[in-house]
């Protein structure tokens, strides 16, 4: 029986690319289905009752969902061009910045960019200070050196692509090239690598979304006093 | 062999019993120091080996440390491979465990603290929500001893040591897990017969009055 892998995702996920990145870098052969995630279909709902979140990757009829669960789940099927080091220290190392980034950087950016006010202010201060200690990390630790790119580049692709549209969307600054050097070096490679460079949602369309989301977003935290 | 591994951490932190009944399952020695976080200011030992995250457990392993309970514990399961293996061989076994540990690091931690930081109507609710997941948990653990089927796997590690908490929840919040969830319970007790974990739950009533200062 041929191997049957699809992929529920959504259309400008950063969690949805992370999983179809790696797929393609295994060169592995998947079905994409798009998720309407404002609208769940129960196909979703079924395979993710608890979650009910893309991405979802069904392989062989097995479900996986949490995409940094599935990046592992994927690097463990499929050996050509590991995404996690041999090395159990380093592979620790990589786990726990790709988690670092994902729970300090990334929620915090996220809320920077649809919140107001003090809010806003914090979460701002805190997305900035994750993303100095992501740079020291990448000074100090060479990681994203070399032509293959691995788990830790696919867990932070994100901070390439998604956070420029996040700031103008959010009216805020966190990165910069001249406080930032070793990650503006490393966005350039990430980004002109083929796999990636081709496989990127439509910066305009993402604007247009995102800039869509934030006030709803926003009064979804902040019901007007009347509603309570 | 000259390995020296070292854990630091505060005493009633469940994510360093984790780590311990990782480390006492493989049989490894180690050398345990105590970082009191009420007592304000973290050593600058720990401010040292750990710069990024300022937080406990922190394991050092020959001079090289590791943090968060989660990566620790896959650590040591990868390092000391050759016995009480803590994740399953087969990939899509090792995808589900780390989807519930994932599920346990983003609910229970939280759902618990809500019983005792809120009243009335909110705690109610709160009430709900924690034990629909201990109810999640408790499906997802079948008809087997462990999560980890025969014996203790990463799943198990991850979630017992929320065991010396219940008595904390059940005096804050006038609950009853064994109420609600008996076989999680039994679950819990059948892991606290194993001497890994015996000796690593820090003792029920202390956690309490740490929780009611």
């Amino acid at each position: 029986m041929a191997t049957q892998v699809k992929l529920l995702g959504f259309w400008c996920s950063p969690f949805s690319f992370r999983v179809e990145w790696a797929l393609k870098l295994k060169g592995v052969d998947y079905d994409y289905i798009e998720e309407d995630i404002f609208n769940k279909s129960s196909t979703l709902l079924e395979l993710n009752p608890v979650h009910k979140k893309v991405p979802v990757l069904v392989h062989d009829n097995k479900v996986i969902s949490e995409s940094f669960v599935i990046l592992e789940y994927v690097d463990e099927t499929w050996e050509q061009n590991p995404l996690l080091p041999k090395d159990p220290y380093e592979r620790a190392t990589a786990r726990f910045w790709a988690k670092f980034a994902e729970e300090k950087l990334l929620d915090a950016a996220w809320t920077a960019m649809w919140s107001k006010g003090e809010t806003k202010e914090k979460a701002l201060k805190d997305s900035i200070e994750a993303l100095e200690k992501i740079e020291g990390e990448f000074k100090e630790k060479r990681h994203f050196e070399g032509e293959s790119i691995g788990y830790l580049d696919l867990a932070v692709g994100w901070i390439a692509y998604w956070l420029p549209v996040w700031e103008e969307v959010g009216s805020m600054q966190i990165f910069s090239q001249e406080k930032f050097p070793a990650i503006t070096g490393w966005m350039a490679k990430f980004l002109s690598h083929p796999l990636i460079k081709d496989n990127l949602p439509p910066k305009d369309k993402m604007h247009v979304y995102f800039e869509g989301r934030r006030d709803p977003i926003y009064n979804y935290f902040n019901p007007k006093p009347e509603d309570n | 062999m000259g390995e020296e591994v070292i854990l630091l951490d505060f005493w009633p932190s469940m994510f360093r019993m984790r780590v311990r009944i990782a480390l006492a399952e493989k049989g490894v020695k180690y050398e345990y120091r105590d970082e009191d976080l009420l007592k304000g200011g973290k050593s600058r030992y720990l401010l040292q080996v750990n710069p990024a995250h300022k937080k406990i457990p922190v394991l050092i392993h020959n001079g090289k440390p590791i943090s968060k309970s989660s990566i620790i514990v896959q650590y040591i399961n990868e390092v000391w491979n050759d016995k009480a293996p803590l994740l399953p061989s087969n990939p899509y076994e090792r995808a589900q465990a780390r989807v519930w540990t994932d599920y346990i690091d983003k609910k229970v931690y939280d759902a618990g603290r809500k019983l005792w930081t809120t009243t009335g109507e909110e705690q109610e609710a709160a009430k709900k929500d924690f034990f629909e997941i201990f109810k999640t948990l408790e499906g997802q653990l079948g008809g087997e001893p462990y999560f980890g089927e025969e014996n203790l796997g990463y799943v198990d590690v991850y979630l017992i040591p929320y065991y010396c908490w219940f008595h904390a929840y059940e005096t804050m919040a006038n609950i009853s897990m064994e109420g609600e969830c008996p076989k999680l319970v039994a679950w819990a007790k059948r892991c606290a017969q194993k001497k890994s974990v015996s000796e690593s739950l820090v003792d029920e009533k202390k956690i309490s009055g740490f929780v009611l200062k």
